[in-house]
């Protein structure tokens, strides 16, 4: 049995029926990762829930129509995407929504990597990718099965794990990369996979990955995105790595690790 | 109260994108609370959360035309405000920031220990300010908003598996933040560090 996360999310829940609950416990008895997990999620869903309901502020009413009284009456035709695929905003001829769309063009560059492994080596996150076995990811192109075409690097007999992406994400936050970004051309390929990563992990689609990554995951083929996330104001960085299956772009995992900025 | 008051949102809809101005305030009236509470707790900040609740309706005025009542209203305005909220953090280009002040809420009893319950609802504010935005829809609408999973994927556009797959993650990603095993631990040693000789 595969590791059944949409049936731990209804175990979670408390919403399995007799028969799947009795599955689900016979895989926790032996696997670790998921028993885990299902700790995790019931500090989550517990923390969650004791969060108080939020109250409308005072007046918000007011504000709400006085917003859409500034809007010129101009009904758009039928939008089909309030339905279909992802509740994104396509692009609109309207001025400010046009101001929108250019402030949100945030370029993230695939020259971050010189950035990272210049500043990297005073953080907790380097000295943790260190400890943490970063070097086996440290091997420059051409370490053992790794091998980079056309943008995306191939790693056709790794094996990665929730423990090897999180080794993957501490590498990267300490600017030790499979391959250095910079040797990676633009390509099809890269398109490809950044295609289904932008699909499977719902990303904007304009974000610039600093690797790309085919390898397997839990023996699944699978495309890994490793991407460098801004923090909120003044705050630390990301690396967020995002783990989608070759086959069907779904979700096999994620992982982040700060930067310290 | 208004003629408005005793209609079902659907007619409300259907006479809002008609012109009745007054049928579209009974809208307003009757979600801005749910519109508001999801885009507060997707951006962290309550002026960020009334800039997105206001550009939900503004979106939500302009498309009402397009709701087709083949779903709830209410559905389909959350989709909308998701949506709304997703382009504000985009146009702020930044992670979310914890909520500062915990608003007074009726029947909500703080009443044991109630420093140590601020405490943890502050630090699940903060934590899921740390968990990717995907993820974050996912915890406030299913988690904290309660909506039902069918629900959460008619929102999101996902289907229905992907949806309890990613709600666990989710989870999983969130717990992990929460109990000091990821990177808020290694976070906060790193600025402990900052001034290491």
């Amino acid at each position: 049995m595969t590791h059944p996360d949409d049936l731990l999310a209804d175990y979670v829940d408390g919403d399995l029926g007799e028969r799947e609950r009795a599955e689900v416990e016979a895989h926790l008895a032996t696997c670790e990762r998921c028993g885990a997990d299902v700790r995790s999620a019931r500090l989550a869903r517990d923390g969650l829930a004791s969060v108080p309901p939020v109250e409308a502020p005072a007046g918000l009413t007011e504000e709400i129509l006085g917003a859409v009284d500034r809007e010129p009456r101009t009904h758009e035709a039928p939008v089909v995407e309030v339905f279909g695929g992802r509740p994104r905003k396509s692009s609109r001829p309207t001025a400010w929504l046009g101001a929108v769309a250019a402030a949100a063009a945030i370029v993230i560059g695939v020259f971050v990597f010189n950035g990272l492994s210049g500043s990297s080596s005073q953080t907790g996150a380097a000295s943790d990718a260190r400890a943490a076995g970063g070097a086996e990811l440290a091997a420059p192109a051409g370490g053992s099965g790794t091998t980079s075409a056309n943008g995306v690097v191939l790693q056709p007999g790794h094996d990665y794990d929730e423990a090897g992406i999180e080794r993957l994400a501490a590498a990267a936050a300490a600017g030790r990369l499979p391959v250095p970004q910079t040797s990676l051309a633009p390509s099809d390929e890269a398109a490809a996979v950044t295609s289904c990563l932008t699909k499977g992990a719902q990303l904007r689609g304009d974000e610039q990955p600093i690797e790309l990554i085919q390898a397997t995951f839990d023996g699944k083929p699978a495309d890994l995105g490793v991407y460098r996330v801004p923090g909120s104001n003044g705050g630390p960085e990301r690396i967020v790595v995002w783990v989608v299956s070759s086959r069907d772009c779904s979700v096999l995992s994620f992982t982040q690790h700060l930067l310290q900025s | 109260m208004s003629l408005a008051g005793g209609a079902d949102d659907g007619a409300l809809a259907r006479r809002a994108a008609d012109g009745d101005s007054e049928a579209f305030a009974e809208l307003v009236r009757r979600h801005q609370g749910r519109v508001y509470s999801i885009a507060l707790r997707m951006t962290g900040r309550e002026e960020d959360a009334l800039d997105a609740a206001q550009d939900a309706f503004v979106s939500a005025y302009r498309k009402l035309s397009s709701f087709r009542g083949d779903s709830a209203f209410t559905t389909w305005l959350h989709r909308v405000t998701v949506n709304a909220t997703y382009d504000l953090l985009r146009k702020r280009a930044r992670a979310p920031e914890p909520v500062a002040d915990v608003p007074e809420t009726a029947g909500i009893s703080h009443e044991e220990d109630p420093a140590g319950r601020m405490a943890e609802q502050l630090e699940v504010r903060e934590a899921l300010a740390l968990v990717p935005e995907d993820y974050r829809a996912v915890l406030v609408l299913r988690d904290m908003e309660d909506l039902p999973i069918e629900e959460v994927a008619e929102i999101l556009g996902l289907p229905v598996g992907t949806v309890k797959s990613r709600c666990h993650r989710a989870r999983v990603a969130l717990g992990r933040i929460l109990a000091g095993e990821t990177e808020r631990g290694r976070a906060s040693e790193a600025s402990e560090g900052t001034t290491k000789p």
